[in-house]
């Protein structure tokens, strides 16, 4: 195989896997902003809370990673359903600016907390010696654990799918939001259903910040921190897209790692640049909402 | 009209002072971030400082020692030069220490300058800072202090092609002028460099062009954080030192920061002035001390060691001024003065008001069950490369 084609072909399978690790991370707020209609800016933190839940239930309760970042997600899970019952019920009826106003104070409280909690320094998820390694085929090789990052991504958007188009749990919840008080009517608890809905979208924040921790390493600011990266894949997809989600995060993520390969001068703008024409071309994101 | 207020104010302070020689209450104001990303510089400052006052039990003879912190709580380099505007002017502090970023300690010069105030700096890692101000004096190090030796090491060791990969930053560049003129200076030969933008996680790209650069080393400079360990696994996760490729650094292996890091720092060869590890008497009762006050798992680091040293230099500057106000008295007592730090044999360079130390050659180990940088070569009394090529 050519030298040139070896390496694009090594960096568009970086890009994938970096896509899916993007995708993972908004995931969740695909799910609260599209479907629930919350500018949920707290989401990052629940990512980072996540991340913090795993790390400390591996450290000090020595749980193994496969126990540990399913636990992870159910906490998360917990409190965000807590917070959804005592504080985001009080602006789902609000304008964008209060969702913003009252999630963004909570991410900067979330984050004083976790920094007297945990620390200021760096944290990481330690990864088992089983997904550690690389698969070698020629001159490419593959690390094992970005590939079960893709396979870990492509299952939870799989399932997202179907949960909310094939279940009745989805079909409730597309009516609570399209028309909340027939839904009622209907007999649909709407209140649990948008709870355990931000839940979901809690636990998936959670399982992004724990299994990417590798590349977004876990500390207190994380929540604002990369809260940019989230809001891009969120907003290039098409406001509540699963699957506009998914092509922004692999669209970025490839374009991303080749720009900044072949134009390094431009380095970390090709992103902008390339958010700034998708969103020219498509203003309401790749897979608009019909 | 400013810059009167200050003389006049410094002018007062110094005849006020002069009058009460005996048993002063001597003012040190502590610049440093206590909140914000940077939150952990302040946190081992004030550990440093809080560490030798117990220990001197707040007393330089008959003087007490009080030190104000004050929150910076970022990069602006305007709030720092206010917060030290008011801790000379208001609160009549004889001495400054800290600061944690060039721009923010560059922000505090006119001040001390103007107030005669001397300004004891714990990091900020450009040379050029201390040619500043004549009441500058740095207890940190600079990169091209670290960066020199490491160069030295790596050809030593027969790694004569290599390549640099720096954060895009104005130390970045600093860090590629101390590789680069170094390593061509002593013969070996530069591959090319890597610039990295500031904040990036994602690695792969860079990484597939330093294999393409097919160095022997690789010099990394990244600010201590997500970077630096973001890059370190991705070295090793991409398996480019099986690739033949080594990978230097210098302070990207602090010990804060190994466990995040985890064992793809292992082997990892480093150039510092300082590590918890180092196998000195003084070195070891500082970390037993440290290890007492604030728990055992907990180890000091560069930033605490310079805030400890800062304070050890600002009570002998006391001394020597027996507790009245004359910063150029204080600056005099201070250049030449030697002691016996944790990190080795110090003192100050009486001509760049530099610090003049040791710089350990380590590598990343388990130390106890724990990872630790292990040095195991000495380059005795390095002076600040930069200053000796660009005399002031």
């Amino acid at each position: 195989m050519n030298t040139a084609f070896a390496t694009l072909l090594s960096l568009v399978i970086d890009g994938v896997a970096y896509g899916m690790m993007l995708f993972l991370i908004s995931v969740g707020l695909t799910i609260t902003l599209g479907v629930m209609r919350v500018v949920n800016l707290a989401h990052s933190a629940f990512a980072m809370i996540g991340g913090y839940l795993a790390l400390w239930s591996m450290q000090h309760a020595g749980l193994g990673f496969f126990v540990a970042v399913p636990i992870a997600v159910i906490g998360t899970m917990l409190i965000g359903a807590l917070l959804e019952r005592t504080l985001y019920r009080w602006v789902y009826a609000t304008s964008g600016l209060g969702q913003m106003l009252m999630t963004i104070g909570l991410a900067f409280v979330i984050t004083a907390l976790f920094k007297n909690l945990g620390g200021t320094q760096l944290q990481s998820v330690p990864i088992p010696p089983s997904l550690q390694g690389n698969w070698n085929v020629g001159p490419l090789s593959l690390s094992v654990y970005r590939a079960f990052l893709v396979g870990a991504s492509a299952a939870v958007g799989l399932s997202l799918w179907l949960g909310l188009e094939r279940t009745s749990f989805g079909a409730k919840l597309r009516a609570s939001v399209d028309n909340p008080r027939i839904a009622r009517c209907v007999g649909i608890d709407v209140p649990l259903v948008f709870s355990v809905t931000f839940a979901i979208g809690c636990g998936l924040a959670a399982l992004g910040g724990a299994l990417g921790s590798q590349f977004l390493p876990i500390e207190p600011y994380y929540g604002l921190k990369y809260l940019v990266h989230v809001l891009i894949v969120v907003a290039v997809g098409g406001l509540g897209s699963l699957r506009g989600s998914l092509y922004a995060g692999l669209l970025l993520g490839v374009i991303d790692t080749l720009g900044r390969y072949y134009v390094p001068a431009l380095g970390a703008f090709v992103i902008y640049l390339a958010v700034l024409a998708i969103l020219l071309i498509r203003p309401h994101g790749l897979v608009p909402r019909s | 009209m400013l810059r009167r207020r200050l003389i006049m104010a410094s002018a007062c302070c110094a005849l006020g002072m002069a009058f009460s020689a005996q048993a002063a209450e001597i003012k040190v104001g502590l610049l440093s971030q206590f909140s914000g990303p940077y939150a952990w510089w302040g946190k081992e400052y004030q550990r440093g400082v809080d560490l030798y006052l117990a220990q001197i039990g707040n007393k330089i003879g008959t003087h007490t020692v009080t030190v104000l912190a004050r929150d910076e709580g970022g990069t602006s380099p305007q709030k720092s030069r206010q917060l030290a505007q008011e801790l000379v002017v208001r609160d009549q502090v004889q001495y400054l220490l800290g600061g944690t970023f060039t721009p923010t300690v560059l922000g505090v010069t006119d001040v001390a300058t103007q107030t005669k105030t001397p300004f004891v700096i714990c990091n900020a890692g450009t040379s050029s800072v201390t040619q500043k101000s004549p009441y500058f004096i740095r207890v940190g190090f600079t990169t091209w202090t670290v960066s020199v030796p490491l160069v030295q090491y790596a050809l030593s060791q027969n790694l004569k092609k290599a390549a640099i990969v720096a954060a895009d930053y104005a130390p970045g560049q600093d860090a590629i002028d101390a590789f680069g003129q170094t390593l061509s200076k002593l013969g070996g030969t530069l591959s090319g460099e890597v610039k990295v933008p500031l904040g990036t996680t994602n690695f792969s790209s860079y990484l597939q062009r330093v294999r393409d650069l097919q160095p022997q080393t690789v010099f990394m400079f990244m600010p201590v954080g997500p970077m630096s360990a973001g890059f370190i696994k991705a070295f090793k996760e991409r398996e480019l030192d099986k690739a033949g490729i080594t990978l230097l650094a210098n302070a990207e292996t602090n010990e804060a920061d190994l466990g995040a890091i985890g064992d793809s720092a292992l082997g990892l060869t480093t150039a510092l002035h300082y590590s918890p590890h180092l196998e000195n008497a003084t070195n070891k009762a500082f970390v037993a001390a440290y290890k007492t006050k604030y728990g055992k798992s907990e180890l000091p680091s560069i930033a605490s060691l310079a805030a400890y040293d800062g304070m050890r230099l600002i009570a002998e500057m006391i001394r020597a001024n027996d507790g009245v106000r004359d910063g150029d008295k204080a600056i005099t007592a201070a250049k030449g003065f030697k002691w016996e730090s944790p990190r080795g044999p110090v003192s100050i360079d009486p001509k760049t008001r530099e610090i003049v130390q040791n710089v350990y050659i380590r590598k990343v180990e388990k130390i106890d069950g724990q990872l630790g940088n292990k040095s195991f070569q000495t380059f005795t009394g390095v002076k600040d490369p930069w200053h000796e090529a660009n005399p002031q």
